[in-house]
């Protein structure tokens, strides 16, 4: 055994006892509580992996995915269909969506390279926005989901109760992101998950090697887009709501200090890395509700101190990051 | 008087003993050299003598430091330069972004002596005579990023020599990357300034440039002085075994046969890569043969490498086997059996951080489908062959290291070429290109990989082009040389011809054909 994997068999023996531990202290509700976040924000950070192994950076601009994701959703439930055949359509629909948009957006990233984090944020930012204009004006009919007054546009939060709210459970949803896990996992041992990793690790090698960097960036950017729509959809399944509008926007903060907690950086990121990130973000969130609530009595401060958490861990990641010299 | 006198010094890294006892001194005006294989300690003596913090950080060292006759302790970086001791590091602190000038004078600028603003203009005027006295060609407002990495060190050299109350100015293998015309340069730079009274050493694995510039010659071997020596106390060949300790054959020469079955056929090619160019290029190379590709630095000869090897684009055409590859496109051109060993060896032919076995197999499993098992219609890469492979790979080149999973930057200069090599003929090429290959790297190593070049090239049939800056090296590898003169081949030459021919087709030919 290598000492990479004894050090990653030591941290998931560690967060397996925290598990453990909140399970025994807490008790069942917090704990079905911690489950259900894993199975929701898992595949939204197992997106970052292929953008960081194909040599982007964390994909601030996982965003976009997101809005493919959400009008996958929409579509579906517009169309008529409910249950399993409603979250099928709604994930074949958004796959499509998020594949063609990755590809444009990878081949912007391509432009730019060395800021792509920056520009990803703002790319972000703007197709949120724009998509705001689109919930408006983009003619959809079904009573679920317009105004009731005046009968047009979407509402900001969708119910999902009457489609494909909760079908997929507390442990469908972590069975849901297993099984991404492990795909995502083989891919990277592909021979073409390995031609990917090895351009983003140093594009001038690759190129020696007859691997076309500018080609596998592409690819890692689009399927890191197609699991961000994924994930939105698991997502709002177990949420039970679709929101639109402005929610998006900071869905990729959370995702990326996710993955940064798990012990990735923005050179190196791992499915374990993933996994271990994702159990550790949600299990300080769905502790620090109650924490904070019995040492102080105002509830806003719960939410002020998730902030904290979120961006403090990002903030520490890249300074750390800076700190530290990779060949 | 000696400006140096080192007395039995002893330094230790942990419980490795880098420095056993070692003394040395510099006379006044002298030309030092300090020669050794890779980790004999000349760079561990260096660091002593500049204050290097990595010697204070390690636990010090024992011994005395004469300056001049007086006894110093020389703790950190600032005390050798109040001491007049100055060192230009293998590796270069030269920032990219910046000029020329402010590189020069970075910490160190002329100011007005009322305003206290920089003064652009004397320290403009001071490097332009600078850059004029080590007839270079590059001015004082050029960014840095621009240069070549040859032009770089000639900045790093000049900002050492800009200082005034310089004694001792040491050299840390400034020709390692230094081609060998400019290395010509250098040997001018240093003769001027021994002439000046400033003493020098340095330090290098080269030894025709140790006969030519020294006066007196230094040679350490694991750690030992083995010998001081006056220039015409010894040969060429004597240095050469003190330095290994073993008997070191010359290179004999080699001729290969050759037949007429024509391997690569190149048209009209052209290309651009910053400075360097070359237009409308044809070459012919048959079947079996070692040809060299030489010539002056600049004119176009490591761009023919970039160009083989798909790294760069160009215009015109490039047959292998009657058939035509697709410029510019590495996949293409590796698909066809060309296979390039780049002269970046750290930026592009290595992944530093990757251990061996990947460095070697990467590119093979991408392009030939090896190391790799099918599941299903999926292709999953096969750790295990690799391995199995990688090590029948560190035998047959006789890489040191200590097993296959090593990182390739842990291994010296010497072996991680080896790597580069199997790399290369892990995808079975028909033709193998490499350029400067020996650079950079000891004797030792050196002789062990001409000779794995010519045992592939002699058993397993493989075409090789061999582009270098040495053309002594060339000829005693090659059958022919074609000899790359301002963007074109002024001439091909067979290796056994006499040197002037060599010579005048450096200087002459070119664009005109």
């Amino acid at each position: 055994m290598t000492i990479k994997n004894k050090k990653n068999m030591l941290v998931s023996l560690y967060v397996l006892f925290f598990i453990i531990c909140i399970f025994i202290i807490f008790g069942k509700n917090t704990f079905f509580d911690f489950l259900n976040r894993v199975g929701m924000n898992g595949i939204l950070v197992l997106a970052m992996v292929p953008s960081v192994c194909c040599g982007a950076g964390l994909n601030f601009g996982i965003s976009m995915g997101i809005l493919c994701g959400l009008l996958g959703g929409v579509i579906s439930i517009e169309l008529g269909f409910s249950g399993v055949s409603g979250f099928i359509f709604a994930v074949a629909l958004s796959v499509v969506f998020s594949t063609l948009t990755g590809i444009g957006y990878g081949k912007i990233l391509n432009g730019i390279k060395g800021d792509e984090m920056t520009v990803g944020t703002y790319a972000g930012f703007s197709a949120v926005s724009l998509m705001s204009i689109a919930w408006v004006l983009l003619p959809f009919k079904s009573p679920d989901m317009v105004w009731t007054i005046g009968g047009k546009g979407l509402r900001t939060t969708i119910s999902l109760e009457n489609s494909f709210g909760g079908i997929l459970g507390i442990f469908g949803s972590i069975v849901f992101f297993v099984i991404m896990c492990v795909l995502v996992y083989l891919f990277l041992h592909t021979k073409t998950g390995i031609a990917m990793k090895t351009a983003g690790i140093k594009p001038k090698f690759a190129l020696n090697c007859g691997i076309k960097p500018d080609k596998y960036r592409v690819l890692g950017i689009t399927l890191s887009n197609i699991l961000g729509a994924l994930g939105i959809l698991v997502y709002s399944s177990g949420y039970g709501f679709i929101q639109l509008y402005q929610s998006p926007l900071m869905m990729p903060f959370s995702a990326v200090a996710g993955i940064l907690l798990g012990g990735a950086t923005i050179k190196k990121a791992s499915v374990f890395n993933a996994v271990i990130g994702v159990c550790i973000f949600q299990l300080l969130i769905t502790l620090s509700t109650p924490v904070i609530n019995s040492i102080l009595t105002d509830s806003s401060l719960s939410d002020a101190v998730r902030m904290t958490i979120s961006y403090g861990v990002i903030l520490y990641a890249l300074v750390r990051q800076g700190g530290r010299r990779l060949k | 008087m000696n400006v140096i006198e080192i007395k039995n010094i002893t330094k230790k890294y942990g419980e490795n003993v880098v420095l056993d006892n070692v003394s040395f001194s510099l006379n006044k005006c002298e030309i030092h050299a300090l020669l050794g294989e890779n980790g004999a300690g000349k760079s561990t003596l260096m660091n002593i003598l500049s204050g290097m913090p990595v010697i204070e950080k390690t636990g010090g060292f024992l011994g005395e430091i004469f300056i001049e006759g007086e006894k110093v302790v020389i703790n950190n970086p600032k005390d050798a330069v109040k001491y007049g001791i100055s060192i230009a590091k293998q590796e270069l602190s030269i920032i990219d972004d910046i000029t020329v000038l402010e590189n020069m004078f970075l910490n160190d600028e002329i100011v007005h002596k009322n305003s206290k603003t920089l003064d652009i203009n004397s320290m403009r005027d001071k490097t332009t005579n600078i850059i004029k006295s080590m007839k270079c060609e590059f001015k004082a407002d050029d960014i840095c990023k621009n240069l070549s990495v040859g032009e770089k060190h000639f900045v790093e050299i000049g900002r050492e020599i800009k200082k005034d109350n310089i004694k001792v100015i040491i050299f840390d293998e400034p020709t390692a990357s230094l081609t060998n015309d400019e290395s010509k340069i250098f040997g001018d730079i240093i003769r001027d300034l021994s002439k000046k009274g400033i003493s020098i050493i340095f330090i290098t694995h080269r030894l025709d440039e140790v006969m030519e510039y020294a006066d007196r010659i230094t040679v350490l071997r694991y750690g030992k002085n083995v010998g001081t020596f006056n220039k015409n106390e010894v040969t060429e060949n004597e240095l050469a075994k003190l330095m290994v300790g073993q008997e070191v054959n010359p290179i004999e020469n080699y001729k290969n046969k050759t037949s007429n079955n024509i391997a690569l056929s190149i048209k009209n090619l052209s290309a651009e890569n910053g400075n360097e160019f070359i237009k409308n290029l044809c070459l012919d190379v048959y079947k079996g043969e070692i040809i060299g590709i030489g010539g002056m630095t600049g004119q176009g000869r490591n761009i023919i490498g970039d160009v083989l090897g798909g790294i760069i684009n160009s215009t015109g055409d490039i047959f292998v086997n009657g058939v035509k590859v697709k410029n510019g496109d590495s996949e293409n051109i590796l698909k066809n059996g060309i296979a390039y060993v780049s002269s970046d060896r750290k930026g592009t032919g290595l992944y530093l951080a990757g251990s061996i076995y990947e460095n070697i197999c990467l590119s093979a499993m991408y392009i030939n489908g090896k190391f790799i098992k099918k599941i299903g219609f999926i292709k999953f890469n096969d750790r295990k062959s690799m391995r199995e492979y990688s090590k029948k790979c560190v035998d047959k080149f006789n890489i040191k290291c200590e097993n296959i999973n090593q990182p390739v930057g842990e291994l010296s200069g010497g072996n991680q070429q080896k790597v580069c090599i199997a790399k290369a003929l892990a995808l079975n090429p028909k033709i193998l290109v490499v350029s400067d290959v020996t650079r950079g790297v000891d004797i030792g190593a050196k002789n062990n990989i001409i000779d794995s070049l010519k045992y592939i090239c002699d058993k397993e049939g493989l075409t090789i082009i061999m582009i270098s800056s040495d053309l002594k090296e060339l000829r005693s590898v090659c059958g022919r040389i074609a000899i790359i003169n301002n963007g074109n081949i002024s001439e091909i030459i067979n290796s056994d011809e006499p040197s002037e021919r060599f010579g005048i087709a450096m200087s002459y030919g070119g664009e005109k054909n």
